[in-house]
């Protein structure tokens, strides 16, 4: 009884896998019933075998104001192209990110098309062959994104550029104008009307600073050198410790004098960026220092200006941080694989076209029309920018090894409070940088 | 003529034996041997031997031979010691709150006759929750300006608290990861409460056990097994806690003080790319943890009944 029962139970498998084989592929026997279905099956099809998935990442995050015109253009795009479809994953960069990259690229699970740092980030992924050089593409697609200014680009370790660049940035000082206005200030153009101001606003419980030690020093890090050095102590790559310039130990010797003065939030070396950010969007803060996409999250735009950091050697500084450090990559990956090559010319040359551009930037690498009936927040930066003119430097972080970089951000808690010294910290971050740059 | 493997039982004997030909349970275990093969014992080998190279960036190759010069180091970094000082503590805290918390809920919604249902989905719910959003949900908390704790004492007419300062940074971390994994034990030792057989506790109550009397000498000592394995899961779970502190202290803050082995590891291999200084600090966590999981294992020794 037992083998009847096995035999029976195996046939009724067998019936049933074969059975599903067959109306898997039946779906085709049928439409050879109809001429004209058959067709439209043939084509889909077809469609099906020649759509090329073409992944792609950006660094537009959800609070930028341009994911919105990008998503936009990635419609538009598989509008103009059918065959292709668009896997993006968009997300704002900070170092988890950039770990989340360089670990997909490590595996072999890197997108097609990436916009991504054209700083000392990528040059990891450059050496190990992960992109492909504009050259290489321009052999192939001589006019491939030829609108883009020459100097706007970054060249590798290697001298070869790699990347499109499309959106610049400059970072900045935001101000809280309403604020200054009830208090009665002049907007910090030097450093003595930085501190007046420090001073008033500790005085009436309003915080001066808006920043987080623990999450974001960054910055605060970088503005306080420019302050003290001008772009050109802000340049220095110092290859040896004789070499840091004075400027940098002055600068971040402002750490303890402005955390003496009350300028920074009571829990400055334990509170995220966002919370601390929520202070300057609120009025509870002043002022805050950041980059030219904090715009984005900011809705009072007629009472908030941007201005140049003050420095503390002259008036009315026009130094900032600015350039353009990221850009479109073309991975190897993709270039090899020559049904996807076309596709990733073209959304490059969507991505960076000035029609686009002018949606998503005001910091563009070509000519594009200026923007019309701007608030008083985005003029302020269009001013900040423009006037700058080569008064600009990439931040130092673009120049100098993550763990490097890493041991002077962690130590800015220490600095604000006195247990280490500046000369110390910047010493052991050029030291580190020294040892691992190679 | 090949069959489907026969197993039978030896009732009256110990060793049991499931498989007649051998060459099936090949089948059948292979594949998770060989699962297990590459994702956890290669990837941890290739960790060890990355430890011996320098290493530099995510995805870098194995560069100049350094021997145990990483290992030299962890000896000398002063935050590997503030790391495990904390881990220890977030271990002590841990094993006497989580799992105390637990029995102390197990044993008293045991005794009540109503609404178990309710007490017992209640302390378990925040096991669904994510760690990511407990922990935004504790930094709105802790946070000094308008965060909830501060609008309370400000009600009060107290001064508000920097909840995250150095002092308090750290007992501020280990509230939530109290909270949320309290209900994970009081679930387990709940289950252990109920697997006990009912005429234990009738006689223990006709010689006059009951109440405070009848946890200590009969409920406790009957779950001690279970206790002893909940004290393990507390144990390993707190030497890989990652995702919560993160949230709550990133980076290890304020000024790398609340620091646990888990979140150093991170740091020092994805935030600042030291790859095979990370890998060091890694493999030290799994010695680490095979060491305390063996004395917890010879210190509450498995008690049969």
């Amino acid at each position: 009884m037992k083998r009847v029962f096995k035999k029976v139970s195996l046939l009724l498998v067998i019936v049933l896998i074969l059975g599903t084989l067959s109306a898997c592929s039946g779906g085709e026997k049928d439409t050879s019933a109809n001429q004209n279905g058959k067709e439209s099956k043939e084509a889909d099809t077809k469609n099906e075998v020649t759509k090329i998935k073409l992944k792609t990442v950006s660094m537009f995050g959800a609070t930028d104001p341009a994911l919105e015109h990008y998503n936009q253009m990635i419609k538009d795009f598989q509008a103009k192209y059918p065959n292709v479809e668009v896997v993006d994953e968009s997300s704002a960069s900070n170092e988890e990110w950039k770990s989340r990259i360089k670990a997909d690229f490590a595996v072999g699970n890197e997108p097609d098309v990436i916009l991504y740092f054209t700083d000392a980030n990528s040059h990891g992924l450059i050496e190990s062959g992960s992109f492909v050089d504009l050259n290489t593409i321009r052999s192939e697609f001589p006019d491939y994104c030829k609108h883009i200014y020459e100097h706007a680009y970054t060249a590798a370790p290697d001298g070869k550029q790699y990347a499109i660049p499309t959106r610049g940035f400059y970072e900045a000082l935001f101000c809280n104008k309403d604020l200054f206005d009830q208090y009665k200030l002049e907007l910090p153009t030097n450093w003595d009307k930085l501190l007046t101001a420090v001073n008033t606003f500790k005085e009436n419980n309003v915080v001066p600073f808006a920043v987080s030690f623990s999450d974001v020093p960054h910055y605060m890090i970088e503005h306080l050198v420019l302050a003290a050095g001008g772009v050109e102590d802000h340049r220095v790559v110092p290859g040896s410790l004789d070499q840091i310039p004075a400027s940098w130990i002055k600068g971040m010797e402002q750490f303890k004098t402005l955390s003496d003065l009350g300028a920074f939030p009571v829990d400055v070396n334990s509170t995220t960026d966002a919370l601390s950010a929520e202070l300057f969007y609120n009025k509870q803060a002043a002022m805050r220092v950041d980059g030219s996409w904090f715009m984005g999250g900011i809705t009072d735009k007629e009472n908030v200006v941007t201005m140049p950091f003050p420095s503390m050697t002259k008036d009315n500084s026009k130094d900032i941080i600015a350039g353009f450090t990221s850009g479109w990559y073309i991975t190897k990956k993709a270039w090899q694989d020559e049904s996807k090559r076309q596709a990733c010319v073209d959304f490059v040359e969507m991505v960076s076209s000035p029609e686009f551009l002018q949606k998503i930037t005001s910091v563009a690498p070509c000519e594009i029309p200026a923007p019309e009936n701007m608030s008083l927040l985005d003029q302020t930066g269009w001013d900040t920018f423009v006037n700058a003119k080569d008064r600009v430097d990439l931040p130092i972080d673009s120049r100098i090894t993550g763990e490097a970089w890493s041991s002077w951000l962690n130590s800015v808690g220490n600095m604000v409070e006195g247990t280490k010294q500046p000369k110390e910290v910047i010493e052991n971050a050029i030291t580190i940088f020294n040892s691992t740059k190679e | 003529m090949a069959t489907a493997p026969v197993y039978y039982m030896r009732i009256e004997g110990k060793r049991e034996m499931i498989y007649r030909k051998k060459i099936n349970l090949l089948w059948l275990l292979g594949p998770m041997v060989f699962i297990m093969i590459t994702f956890l014992y290669y990837p941890f080998v290739s960790n060890i031997w990355n430890s011996l190279y320098n290493i530099v960036g995510l995805g870098g190759n194995r560069g100049e031979f350094l021997g145990v010069r990483n290992y030299q180091k962890l000896f000398e970094d002063p935050n590997i010691l503030i790391a495990i000082k904390n881990s220890g503590i977030i271990m002590l805290l841990t094993v006497v709150f989580q799992v105390g918390i637990g029995l102390t809920l197990a044993i008293l919604v045991d005794s009540v006759k109503r609404f178990k249902k309710f007490f017992q989905t209640v302390y378990f719910f925040p096991i669904v929750i994510s760690a990511t959003a407990i922990g935004l949900m504790f930094n709105l908390f802790y946070s000094y300006y308008g965060g909830m704790l501060n609008q309370i004492l400000n009600a009060m007419g107290h001064n508000p608290v920097n909840w995250k300062s150095d002092s308090l940074a750290l007992i501020m971390i280990s509230v939530p990861i109290i909270w949320s994994y309290a209900g994970f034990y009081f679930v387990l030792l709940l289950t252990g409460i109920n697997g006990i057989s009912e005429d234990i506790f009738e006689s223990a109550m006709l010689d006059g056990a009951v109440g405070f009397k009848k946890v200590y000498y009969i409920t406790i000592p009957l779950l001690k097994n279970v206790i002893r394995t909940c004290i393990i899961l507390a144990v390993t779970g707190s030497l890989k806690a990652f995702d919560l502190p993160w949230v709550i202290a990133p980076k290890g803050a304020p000024k790398g003080l609340t620091h646990l082995l888990g979140t150093y590891m991170y740091q020092v291999t994805f935030i600042e790319e030291n790859v095979d200084y990370g890998s060091a600090i890694a493999f030290m966590i799994v010695v680490l943890g095979i060491i305390i999981s063996q004395i917890t294992n010879r210190l509450m020794k498995q008690e049969q009944y």
